[in-house]
């Protein structure tokens, strides 16, 4: 079974306490813009963390021509070994959830599940944020910021979008 | 060269509209951080130094300063952006503060603050990325509101991560008490800055970012700011803050006879029910909103479901919107304030002085005093919504009657006579926020001394009066003067010295000062101690008051309006209140005294050399 950290959209209040949480776990530094977790902020007010799902099936495993890819034995997140990392961007382009970027060093990272202790999750004081057991391919919740805002702006009942 | 020193970016810039120059500039060479830290500090001390004395507010030298503080970015929970600039709503020193994520990714550029100068030739707004500064035209952004100028320039940059603090048209239409708006539904309000803006022909400022906020110490700060944030969530008070936010506040004014109804008439609101915190939570909010690296998530995102304004979003309703745009307009439908709420975020104005200038001309038409034919055809009545929607835009396009009520309370009055100026609710120029002075002698000091005229972010003692205990554990009775003046100086210097950083007053409540210290220690490496933090504070509000003595404020201008002393409450728990003006004059001369001031207010030459001032004393008038 794979185990992700799920997202609540309608509890995440946007303090991106999650982005500086990862930033400084990964980057030793606080620097959202390299948090491997984003929040985007869409019109008319929600608040979108971005993440990686760790799909069963996932497209960037098949797109990696350097076979940098792979899902991690233990925790079952999916994996990319930097040093064979060229900075193609072929992954980034494959993922359906914009959830990996590449560094200004040209290396493509995403969220590695922290080797299970996923930092966002213990910060968030929302709880929009849990890391639990998904019985099926969590590739169903890969989805971009414009498409989880479009279903969150019908559940809440904001038609008004903005520009 | 930059600084290696951690928590400050180590820059400031510094931009030129009129010749479109760029400087950059060392922090430290610029300012002594051990005397000034940041925030309000810095902003004061730049005002202070390089802001010419007496010139009009809407003339390019007037300078605008963007601070952040050297917690801003960070870890530490709930930090947020200072802006100043001379007020043309005051003609003092004015400080107003903003949420969201601005101050954050000014950080995230490398910049502590940035000081914007002069006037540009056209309509502009500022792109910051980084290093790079870029003055885009902003011809096709004229007239624009707030949420489509953001839209806009985020579609422009093709960046959804831009933040822009921006204006809306009466920001352009230079109307006094015009806001600086960020992220839609986030303010810089009070003080009319938004026109300082738009006297410089600045639509706008977008910032991307993309450097990190380094730390001096930077495992003992982590440890420190996650033991904060847990201590700020275990809090009581910031328990309710986070399920009701501000608005709960109202049922509390009400409750207590404290609540501005009908221009300050009277202190309790029949309909206050109907909008309070416990009606929105039931029928208008959908989702909590916080600020950067805030946990308190005291933003609540609401949604008009139903009747004429079904479909309105917006962030809110802030107490000081329910009580200003509702209570004090005697508005009681929840759903009319959110949309004269959004429509103020909109448009650019800021909802305190807003409401209090719409309900200003409804008395002043209910007396006469503004004639049918001068009303544009509309019932200037408490509580009618057309009108309230009416004026809303009227005044930001300045339009009709809106032209002259976009002047402000105290300029509409001084142009009105007929002894309007005693129901003119302001101090100094800045119309009152949600707490009425007749209820509590300790707010009335409060808004009488603060640097920025008629304002509550500066000293809050309502509480202590309520609850009948000083700080010190002394016994007061609730509307007595006793240890009034000492209660407003502690609270003004703790408030001064938070806003260096820049810590958010309703986190505040919840953090004490060793652990502001210690964070500000672990970020920076510097070595404050309790007290000589807290004496920055005191340093900031005496040169804020140097400032505001070279710009011509004097003794009489610390006054309230005269309905504070003729008209008692009447009804409520407050009922028959009103205050004496011996009351006021004697807790005034207390403060002054133990301020360390003379007679007239002017801060003696001991207590400068002891704030190590001294500098500034020869250029006291």
């Amino acid at each position: 079974m794979t185990r992700a950290v799920i997202v609540d959209y309608k509890l995440c209040s946007g303090c991106r306490l999650c982005e500086i949480a990862c930033s400084l776990e990964k980057e030793k530094n606080i620097s959202p813009v390299n948090s491997r977790i984003k929040v985007y902020q869409i019109p008319p007010g929600l608040d979108i963390p971005i993440l990686c799902v760790q799909c069963d099936r996932a497209p960037c495993i098949n797109s990696c021509p350097q076979k940098a890819i792979e899902k991690d034995k233990e925790t079952n997140a999916v994996i990319i070994h930097e040093n064979e990392c060229i900075g193609c961007g072929l992954c980034v382009n494959a993922c359906p959830a914009n959830a990996i970027f590449l560094t200004s060093e040209k290396k493509a990272v995403k969220c590695d599940l922290c080797g299970g202790e996923p930092k966002c999750v213990e910060i968030c004081p929302t709880n929009a944020l849990s890391y639990v057991n998904v019985p099926f391919d969590t590739r169903v919740f890969a989805k971009k910021p414009e498409e989880i805002a479009e279903e969150l702006c019908e559940l809440l009942g904001t038609a008004n979008r903005g520009e | 060269m930059k600084m290696s020193r951690g928590g400050y970016s180590g820059e400031i810039l510094d931009i030129d509209l009129t010749d479109r120059k760029v400087k950059k500039h060392n922090t430290t060479e610029l300012i002594d951080l051990n005397l000034f830290i940041g925030g309000k500090g810095l902003a004061s001390y730049i005002l202070w130094k390089e802001l010419k004395p007496k010139i009009n507010p809407y003339s390019p030298e007037n300078i605008l300063v963007f601070a952040t503080g050297p917690l801003t970015g960070t870890l530490c929970p709930g930090t947020r952006m200072c802006i100043a600039a001379k007020s043309p709503l005051t003609g003092l020193f004015c400080d107003s503060y903003i949420g969201g994520h601005f101050g954050a990714e000014i950080k995230f550029a490398g910049y502590d603050a940035i000081i914007i100068r002069g006037k540009s030739e056209n309509l502009v707004y500022l792109y910051v990325s980084d290093d790079d500064v870029e003055f885009c035209d902003a011809k096709h952004l004229a007239g624009l509101d707030t949420f489509k100028t953001e839209d806009r320039i985020r579609r422009e940059k093709e960046d959804k991560s831009i933040r822009i603090a921006c204006i809306g048209p009466a920001g352009e239409n230079l109307v006094r008490f015009a806001h600086i708006n960020t992220e839609r539904y986030r303010q810089a309000g009070r003080g009319g800055l938004g026109a300082v803006m738009g006297s410089k022909n600045l639509k706008a400022v977008a910032i991307k970012g993309t450097k990190p906020v380094e730390l001096y110490d930077a495992e003992s700060f982590v440890r420190i700011a996650k033991e904060t944030i847990r201590k700020v969530l275990e809090n009581e008070t910031v328990k309710a803050r986070r399920r009701w936010g501000t608005a709960r506040v109202l049922l509390y004014t009400n409750d207590i006879g404290l609540l501005p109804t009908r221009n300050f008439k009277e202190a309790t609101f029949e309909k206050a029910e109907e909008i309070s915190a416990e009606t929105l939570e039931k029928k208008f909010w959908v989702k909590h909103k916080a600020c950067h690296s805030c946990p308190v998530n005291c933003g609540k995102l609401g949604v008009v479901k139903t009747g004429k304004y079904a479909g309105t979003v917006v962030e809110g309703i802030e107490y000081e919107t329910l009580a200003l745009i509702g209570a004090n307009c005697g508005i009681g439908d929840y759903e009319v304030i959110a949309y004269a709420n959004m429509l103020c975020d909109a448009l650019g104005l800021d909802t305190i002085s807003t409401g209090n200038v719409i309900a200003f001309a409804m008395e002043c038409f209910e007396k006469g005093i503004i004639k049918k034919h001068e009303a544009d055809g509309l019932e200037l009545k408490f509580g009618n919504t057309e009108t309230l929607i009416q004026l809303i835009r009227k005044i930001a396009l300045r339009e009709g009657l809106g032209d002259f009520l976009a002047e402000g309370v105290k300029k509409i009055s001084e142009k009105l006579g007929k002894e309007s100026e005693k129901f003119a609710m302001h101090v100094k120029g800045l119309e009152l926020p949600g707490y009425d002075p007749r209820a509590s002698p300790g707010m009335s000091l409060a808004y009488v001394t603060a640097d920025r005229g008629g304002c509550h972010t500066r000293s809050w003692p309502v509480s202590y009066e309520v609850k009948g205990k000083a700080p010190d554990g002394t016994v007061i009775d609730r509307f007595s003067v006793e240890k009034r003046a000492e209660i407003v100086i502690m609270q003004q210097n703790r408030a001064a010295a938070c806003d260096t950083l820049v810590a958010c007053w309703f986190v505040r409540t919840a953090v004490n000062d060793e652990l502001y210290v210690k964070m500000l220690n672990a970020a920076t490496g510097m070595q404050f101690g309790v007290e000589e933090f807290l004496r920055v504070g005191e340093r900031i509000w005496n040169l804020v008051r140097m400032f505001n003595l070279r710009e011509s404020l004097q003794k009489e201008d610390e006054r309230l309006p005269e309905r504070v002393f003729v008209d008692a409450i009447p009804s409520g728990m407050t009922k028959d209140q009103r205050l004496e003006k011996k009351q006021l004059a004697y807790m005034l001369s207390e403060y002054y005294m133990l301020r360390g001031w003379n007679e007239n207010g002017v801060p003696n030459e001991e207590k400068l050399k002891e704030l190590g001032l001294e500098v500034f004393s020869n250029r006291r008038q």
